[in-house]
């Protein structure tokens, strides 16, 4: 049967599969093989053809290999941003239990083509994301107003709410970017994101049911970011739960589109 | 085990058609749920209106209908709860929790009498809720009687050890792996979808891109049911999920809706 949603977009998908046309930005992802579990689509070309598919227009990500070895795998990244300048933005993955590598790579990043900010996979590192070896990140996040993507997880000690509210204090002018907008607590996400004008609730992964409903009841519309880790997720079931969660035609193109388009908007 | 060959059927090969949207294509979720469960999602469905509101609202047409009230809360009781909650609606069917036979909470033959007298076709085993062990000395005599009428056995797939050692030890056992997690366990299952045909899979978590269309390719798309996971996960993520899957409109009517058609139309409690 026929979906009894009243929605222009939820029609565009249903009728045409897609949602080409209004240039859907994907905050969160990543690319490459990935050792946790087999992805089919995880070469940029693959990648670029799920995009093109769901109506996917930019996409910002870390490739997987420099979430492990930042040097080899911020280099892939580059590669295939060079090769799809039109499609991709990255962030450089540091990893702050290697603080050369990290200084360097904040030393370096001006030089770097299509690099929007950074990520940090905190939770994962065990490297909470205020130790020192972070702040000539934050220090240049905040001094050039750079997005930085976190890994965040109810519950998690290193990039909890503890750990993002005192960042975002310190360093107003960086772009706090919750990753899982801190899945399973997400009183505390929307708390943050309500309280802090430099943060922002991504929603890859956190798309329990009536999580969106519930941001945007609680007045945060403006600060969710749509995203899927593809090549993890077909973008398809994001999509649809932003489409049909319970909220405005307005929201869902806010948090399709134009929360990020305000982000990342010069840079793409 | 027998090695199943791959089922590249002209009806069923995904390269033979460009994929296509399909708006109306019939969707019968094998996994939704009602209930008020101890530790609730956002927004619970806690009665038959919650779930049929958002069935109307993302365009599925029914659904199989299993208890979310456990475990705290005996499974006599909501298998009861669940059958008389479908009785009053066209669109939903009830799937029973099962217990083993050796404590009489729940002896094979008043089981098997009961889901006739429900109409009920699917059962659901969570050992780990109701505390027991998911093997052949406890659940020997159950799984022998549901394998002989065909009845399906939802299975949340946590521990592939045992799933392996259960599909090996019963290879009429009608297993239905649900609540894959959304990290992809292509490695777990496809050991099980190569070489029984009698394993299924449920595809609500499985969200992987690029996975289902693989499978379909791989083994056909035979054994793979659509599933919301509502009330805990949305139903408007899987469902459009799988109308715009880039696979051909048969194997999307298979997996949509007529695999677990078949399996409910087989079933003989």
């Amino acid at each position: 049967m026929r979906a009894k949603i009243r929605s222009a977009l939820a029609e565009q998908l249903l009728e045409t599969g897609g949602l080409h046309g209004l240039g859907v930005i994907d905050s969160h992802g990543h690319m490459g093989p990935f050792g946790g579990f087999l992805m089919p689509n995880a070469e940029a070309a693959d990648m670029v053809r799920t995009m093109d598919r769901c109506g996917i227009a930019w996409l910002v990500f870390s490739h997987h290999e420099a979430l492990q070895n930042t040097i080899k795998g911020n280099a892939k990244a580059q590669a295939a941003i060079d090769m799809y300048p039109r499609r991709f933005r990255g962030y450089y993955a540091v990893n702050p239990a290697y603080p050369d590598w990290l200084r360097a790579g904040v030393e370096n990043f001006e030089q770097l083509r299509g690099f929007v900010g950074y990520k940090i996979l905190a939770g994962y590192y065990r490297t909470a994301i205020d130790l020192p070896a972070c702040r000539p990140l934050w220090e240049q996040a905040h001094e050039k107003r750079l997005p930085v993507l976190l890994h965040t997880w109810g519950g998690d000690q290193y990039a909890g709410p503890a750990q993002v509210e005192k960042i975002a204090r310190r360093y107003p002018r960086a772009i706090i970017i919750m990753g899982h907008s801190m899945y399973g607590d997400w009183d505390s996400a929307i708390r943050l994101a309500k309280r802090y004008g430099n943060v922002y609730c991504e929603l890859c992964a956190a798309y329990a049911t009536g999580v969106i409903r519930k941001m945007v009841e609680d007045g945060i519309e403006d600060k969710i970011l749509f995203g899927t880790d593809l090549p993890w997720f077909d973008p398809m079931y994001g999509i649809g739960c932003v489409v049909f969660a319970r909220i405005s035609e307005t929201a869902r193109r806010k948090i399709l589109r134009e929360n990020a388009l305000r982000l990342f908007g010069a840079a793409l | 085990m027998k090695k199943i060959m791959r089922r590249r059927t002209a009806k069923t090969d995904a390269r033979q058609l460009p994929a296509y949207p399909a708006p109306d294509l019939r969707l019968f979720d094998c996994y939704a749920h009602i209930g008020s469960p101890c530790q609730p999602p956002l927004y619970p469905a806690l009665d038959a209106e919650a779930l049929l509101a958002e069935m109307d609202f993302c365009g599925v047409d029914a659904a199989l209908v299993h208890s979310a009230n456990t475990p705290l809360a005996s499974p006599v009781v909501c298998n009861q709860e669940i059958a008389d909650l479908c009785r009053l609606h066209r669109r939903l069917q009830p799937a029973w929790d099962i217990l083993p036979p050796q404590t009489d909470e729940m002896p094979v033959e008043r089981l098997l009498r009961d889901m006739r007298a429900a109409g009920v076709k699917v059962l659901r085993a969570r050992p780990d809720e109701y505390r027991f062990a998911m093997n052949a000395l406890t659940c020997g005599e159950l799984f022998e009687e549901i394998s002989a009428r065909r009845i399906p056995l939802f299975w949340a797939a946590r521990d592939w050890g045992r799933m392996h050692e259960i599909v090996r030890d019963f290879p009429r056992l009608r297993v239905v792996a649900c609540d894959l997690g959304c990290w992809g366990s292509d490695r777990y299952f496809r050991p099980l979808l190569a070489t029984s045909e009698n394993f299924y899979l449920e595809i609500s978590s499985y969200e992987l891109d690029g996975g289902i269309t693989r499978l379909v390719r791989k083994y056909g798309a035979e054994r793979i049911l659509f599933g919301s996971g509502f009330h805990y996960r949305p139903m408007g993520g899987a469902s459009l999920l799988v109308r715009n899957l880039d696979i051909p409109r048969q194997a999307k009517e298979m997996i949509g809706h007529a695999n677990l058609e078949r399996l409910l139309r087989e079933s003989k409690p």
